[in-house]
C-alpha cells in the first residue's frame, strides 16, 4: 500500500520522471478518455449519440496500440436504425509529431452487438422476430492532439464505422466525430526510472 | 499475434431458377478474426487463425466460422524490407450456420474441412509492426447447404457428399512481433 502511494505520489508531483512531450516524446504514454460521440449514417438520414472513450499506449513517438468501447444512448434525429448497438474494437495508429501537436490516423475492427429497430407502424417488420446480432466491424480514424501537459492532452477526432446490415445485404456506414479532454500517463519513462 | 478483417465472396453457384424455386448465390460477408504466427526460419512462417464471417440477405443470415492453419514462403532472403510478399497455402475447418431470418427454427448447419491458398504481403511499419495483405481461395470439401428460396419461403438443402464449395478472401491484418524465440 506505501509502495502504492508513493508511485501515486511520484507520478503526479514534481517532474522527477517527466516526459517531453514539447519536444515530441510519446514512447510509454498511456492514455484514456471517454467522450461523446455525436454519429451520422451515411447510409440513411439518422443522427445517433453515442458515448465511450479509448484506451491508447504508445508503442514508440510513432505507433500506438489503441481499444475503443462505445455505446448508443440515443437518436438525435431522422430515421432510428438501432434498438441498442455496443461496439468493442482495437487497432493501431501513427502519429505524425509537431512538437507538442499531433495528427494520427488509423484503423481497427471490432465487434458490434446490434438490435434492429422495429417501426411500430409497420406490419411487415414487426412480423419479423427481433435477434441481437453480432456483426464485425471495420474502421478509420483521423483526428488530432494537443499535449497541454505529460498528463492533459486536448483531442478531437472521426471515425468512420462501416459493419454490414444483419438483415440486408448491404453496408451501413457511421460517421462519428468526438473530442475534448484525454489523461496520460508516462510509464515507459516512470519504468525505466 | 495480430487482428484482421476478412472479406468474403462465395462463388461457388449462379443464380438458377426452377420453376418456382431459385438459389441465388450467397452475399459478400465481411468478417472479424485474429491470429498468431510463428516463423520457423528466415523464409518459412506459419500462422493460425480463427474467423468469423457473417452475411445476409432479406431472407436469410449466414454466419461461417474458420480455424486453421497456414505456412508462408517468403519470396524474398532479406528478412526485414518494408514490402515482404508471400505465398501460402494451408487447412482449415469450417463451421457454417444459415437461419431464416423470419423464422429462426428454420436453420441449418454443418462442419468441413477446407484447403486455402493465396498470395500476401506484409507491410513493415516498424521493427515489430506490420499491416498484411492477403488474397487466397478457400475450397471446402464436405457437406454443402444450399439455400433454396421459394414463393412459400426459404428452405435449405444439405448436399452431402465431396460437393466442392469455394470462396475468395481477402484479408487485412495489423500484427505485433511479441517475442524473439530463437
Amino acid at each position: 500500500m506505501v509502495k502504492v502511494l508513493l508511485l501515486a505520489a511520484c507520478v503526479f508531483t514534481g517532474n522527477l520522471w517527466s516526459q517531453n512531450v514539447e519536444t515530441g516524446e510519446r514512447q510509454g504514454l498511456l492514455e484514456v478518455s471517454g467522450s461523446i460521440y455525436p454519429t451520422f449514417s451515411m447510409n440513411r438520414k439518422s443522427n445517433m449519440n453515442f458515448v465511450g472513450g479509448h484506451l491508447a499506449y504508445q508503442l514508440d513517438d510513432k505507433y500506438s496500440f489503441r481499444g475503443d468501447a462505445l455505446i448508443m444512448t440515443s437518436t438525435q434525429s431522422g430515421a432510428q436504425i438501432y434498438n441498442d448497438y455496443f461496439l468493442i474494437e482495437s487497432g493501431f495508429t501513427r502519429n505524425v509529431t509537431f512538437k507538442r501537436f499531433d495528427i494520427f490516423g488509423g484503423i481497427e475492427f471490432g465487434l458490434a452487438g446490434m438490435q434492429l429497430y422495429r417501426d411500430p407502424n409497420s406490419v411487415t417488420l414487426n412480423a419479423q422476430p427481433l435477434h441481437r446480432y453480432y456483426q464485425p466491424v471495420w474502421d478509420g480514424i483521423l483526428g488530432f492532439k494537443f499535449h497541454v501537459s505529460q498528463y492533459f492532452y486536448f483531442y478531437g477526432e472521426m471515425k468512420a464505422l462501416n459493419n454490414r446490415n444483419p438483415e440486408a445485404n448491404s453496408l451501413q456506414t457511421n460517421l462519428a466525430v468526438t473530442g475534448g479532454l484525454g489523461i496520460q500517463l508516462p510509464t515507459k519513462k516512470l519504468l525505466n526510472k | 499475434m495480430g487482428i484482421r478483417s476478412t472479406m468474403s465472396t462465395f462463388n461457388s453457384h449462379h443464380e438458377e431458377a426452377e420453376g418456382n424455386a431459385r438459389i441465388e448465390p450467397d452475399p459478400f460477408a465481411l468478417g472479424l478474426g485474429g491470429q498468431f504466427r510463428v516463423q520457423v526460419n528466415n523464409r518459412v512462417n506459419t500462422e493460425w487463425f480463427f474467423d468469423y464471417l457473417p452475411s445476409s440477405n432479406n431472407q436469410v443470415r449466414r454466419n461461417d466460422y474458420h480455424i486453421g492453419w497456414s505456412v508462408m514462403y517468403y519470396l524474398r532472403e532479406n528478412p526485414n524490407p518494408v514490402f515482404r510478399p508471400y505465398v501460402l497455402a494451408g487447412h482449415c475447418f469450417d463451421f457454417t450456420y444459415r437461419q431464416e431470418i423470419l423464422n429462426s427454427a428454420n436453420n441449418a448447419n454443418r462442419w468441413s474441412s477446407a484447403v486455402q491458398a493465396g498470395l500476401g504481403t506484409h507491410f513493415k511499419l516498424n521493427d515489430r509492426l506490420d499491416i498484411s495483405f492477403l488474397t487466397q481461395y478457400m475450397l471446402h470439401l464436405g457437406t454443402h447447404i444450399e439455400t433454396i428460396y421459394t414463393d412459400e419461403g426459404v428452405k435449405f438443402d444439405k448436399i452431402a457428399g465431396g460437393s466442392l464449395e469455394g470462396h475468395l478472401l481477402t484479408t487485412v491484418s495489423l500484427n505485433y512481433k511479441i517475442s524473439d524465440l530463437w
